[in-house]
């Protein structure tokens, strides 16, 4: 029996253009409830970004120690730190800093481990084995003392700090790749591409990593979050961001010895932390059923 | 007539931990221009890694095409650098597999994938791949030709998987499609309609075939010329008519009884008559004996069949078989 393609596919793709395409693929996706918040928060946060300026009522360096230890009031909606700065202020701020830290990092560690791990998993043999080992030999070391050996020879900046934050998550995403690449190369699609004759390089990035993208995505939203954890804990060791910067993980941290009394300090960049990792798990969530033609949850 | 492709004495193994498995070995066989030659045997006789030996598809590791040559256009595509095997993969020699459920990129539209071979081996832009995309599946009788470009392997049955794995063959319009178990996977009525359609477009587009079964009865409705394959040898080779009135080695004998034909059923007194099966199975080509493969499995085997493995020879004019029984089976 043939089967009727449905009303939106009869349309065709041949006669439309990419953005056109584009355009009804985004709607699709925030057809879903659950997209749409997930995009929506996405969006305000990176939006956080840009307009820090703007909704920031104070400077995040401005210290007030009269101040101090303040709770919440209408002056200052997130209470004050220690030294009298406006939490609220320094929690937008550190939007920045720890949002960009989180994606850069992630960012470049998926290109680089999956591009390693798919090589590595497509090539096997020797290749494989050799990838493999060393990728093992960088998981083995704790991922906070490969950081801080890295920072410490190259000095706390943004490149260094992200750079070292990397280096765990190109074996993480190497791993993931490798296997998702393992398990895709063998379909026969796959031998089907070989026998029309494409090259290594077409089949390993156009037909076999697009089928790996689900693992692939669902690894990148958990590690954003965990990422933008563990720079707060350089931070804490005094090899992350700098004072008076702010960031979220440095706030929490900075924060926990006024706990008991001022819970405000830890609560407030705690809260955008979480708010954060929920917006980009979801996201990442429903980007993996879109992206999936055959429209199930199927990883 | 000249052969377009050429297999002479081709050996391929595959290295395991039980040993070196000879999973072809020394085959050989030719296919005309225009012409369908039908490889019959059961599973695991080598008729699929002989056809992937072709194209050098085998995974290497573990498997290693060891001797012979395949000789294809004053070529010998066993000894061509990669390079120019990807050219000739996909526009001159072409392949269907047997699933075509699995044989399909789920990610990539279909009107995309038929592109593939078009954009690599001809150089054409992506809108005309696509035009030609598009009369390729007119060519394989998918209606309404131009949606289908926009659509997903998922929404469509297994005969159009197969459809489009046949448009995607031979959108190059190569020189000889290998069919790997084409139909294997299809039920019944698909499968009669896909071998017409292989049939008809290959008279029309002149393509040497190569049609891979276990199934006899695909190749009597095909085939011009039939190659039996036991054990990773060929065991016998002939014209379709003279295979089926004069069969002359006892495998391809008990291939043919083991075939349930409704003429037969009511023979005697209405009861059915029993299927005869053949005794045994295929040996393990790890722990191949000295003599001839099919010597436990053998209603006629000798001692001679015991000890040494019986050679190729020519029966009749053009009717090979390699067996030591001199006398035709009834």
């Amino acid at each position: 029996m043939t089967v009727t393609p449905s009303p939106s596919m009869i349309e065709g793709s041949a006669s439309k253009n990419g953005w056109t395409l584009f355009k009804e693929s985004f709607q699709h996706f925030l057809a879903s409830r659950l997209n749409r918040f997930s995009f929506g928060l996405t969006v305000c946060l990176l939006l956080l970004i840009v307009i820090a300026p703007f909704i920031a009522i104070y400077p995040y360096d401005e210290v007030n120690p009269a101040l101090g230890l303040s709770p919440p009031s209408w002056a200052h909606p997130m209470g004050t730190d220690q030294a009298g700065r406006d939490v609220f202020s320094r929690v937008i701020y550190g939007a920045r800093t720890s949002l960009s830290i989180g994606l850069v990092t992630v960012l470049f560690g998926l290109l680089t481990g999956v591009t390693i791990g798919a090589v590595s998993g497509y090539l096997g043999g020797w290749v494989d084995e050799i990838i493999m080992r060393i990728v093992e030999i960088f998981m083995s070391i704790p991922g906070i003392v490969i950081a801080l050996a890295l920072v410490s020879v190259l000095g706390p900046s943004l490149p260094s700090i992200v750079l070292a934050l990397s280096i765990r998550r190109i074996t993480q995403f190497a791993r993931v790749a490798r296997g998702s690449v393992l398990s895709v190369k063998s379909e026969d699609y796959v031998t089907a591409c070989h026998a029309i004759g494409m090259s290594n390089l077409r089949i390993i990035f156009v037909h076999i990593l697009p089928n790996c993208i689900g693992p692939i995505i669902v690894l990148a939203s958990v590690l954003l979050g965990n990422v933008i954890l563990t720079e707060s804990t350089l931070s804490f060791l005094g090899m992350g961001i700098q004072e008076p910067t702010p960031s979220w993980g440095t706030m929490i941290a900075k924060g926990n010895e006024y706990l008991t009394f001022a819970p405000w300090i830890s609560v407030f960049p705690g809260l955008f932390l979480f708010l954060t990792m929920i917006a980009f798990n979801l996201l990442g969530d429903g980007l993996r059923d879109h992206l999936d033609p055959r429209g199930g949850s199927v990883v | 007539m000249k052969p377009v492709l050429e297999l002479k004495n081709l050996q391929t193994q595959f290295e395991t931990r039980s040993g070196i498995v000879r999973a072809v070995d020394g085959v050989s066989y030719h296919v005309n221009h225009g012409e369908t030659l039908g490889v019959v045997g059961e599973s695991g006789c080598g008729k699929s890694v002989t056809s992937l030996s072709v194209l050098r598809l085998i995974p290497n590791p573990p498997g290693k095409i060891v001797g012979g040559s395949v000789m294809f256009e004053g070529e010998d595509l066993t000894q061509v650098p990669d390079h120019l095997i990807r050219n000739i993969r996909g526009k001159e020699i072409s392949m269907i597999f047997q699933e075509p459920m699995t044989s399909l990129n789920p990610m990539m539209t279909v009107g995309n994938q038929i592109s593939e071979p078009l954009i690599r081996h001809l150089g054409l832009s992506k809108k005309d791949a696509l035009d030609r995309a598009r009369e390729m599946l007119d060519l394989v009788q998918i209606p309404d030709s131009k949606s289908w470009l926009s659509g997903y392997p998922h929404q469509m049955s297994g005969g159009m998987r197969q459809r489009v794995m046949i448009a995607m063959a031979l959108a190059c319009d190569p020189k000889v499609l290998i069919a790997d178990e084409p139909t294997t996977a299809l039920d019944v009525t698909i499968q009669g309609q896909i071998l017409i359609l292989i049939k008809e477009l290959q008279e029309k587009l002149g393509t040497a075939v190569i049609m891979i079964t276990h199934d006899l009865g695909v190749v009597a409705e095909v085939a011009d010329r039939v190659v039996v394959m036991y054990a990773g040898r060929k065991v016998e080779e002939a014209d379709i008519h003279t295979l089926f009135e004069r069969p002359r080695h006892p495998y391809t004998v008990r291939l043919m009884t083991a075939i349930p034909r409704l003429d037969r059923i009511a023979a005697a007194n209405g009861a059915p008559e029993r299927l005869t099966e053949i005794p045994g199975t295929v040996p393990l080509l790890s722990e191949l004996r000295s003599g001839c493969a099919f010597f436990d499995r053998c209603a006629f085997a000798s001692e001679q069949c015991g000890k040494e493995a019986p050679v190729l020879e020519e029966k009749s004019r053009g009717h090979w078989a390699a067996c030591w029984n001199e006398a035709p089976f009834q």
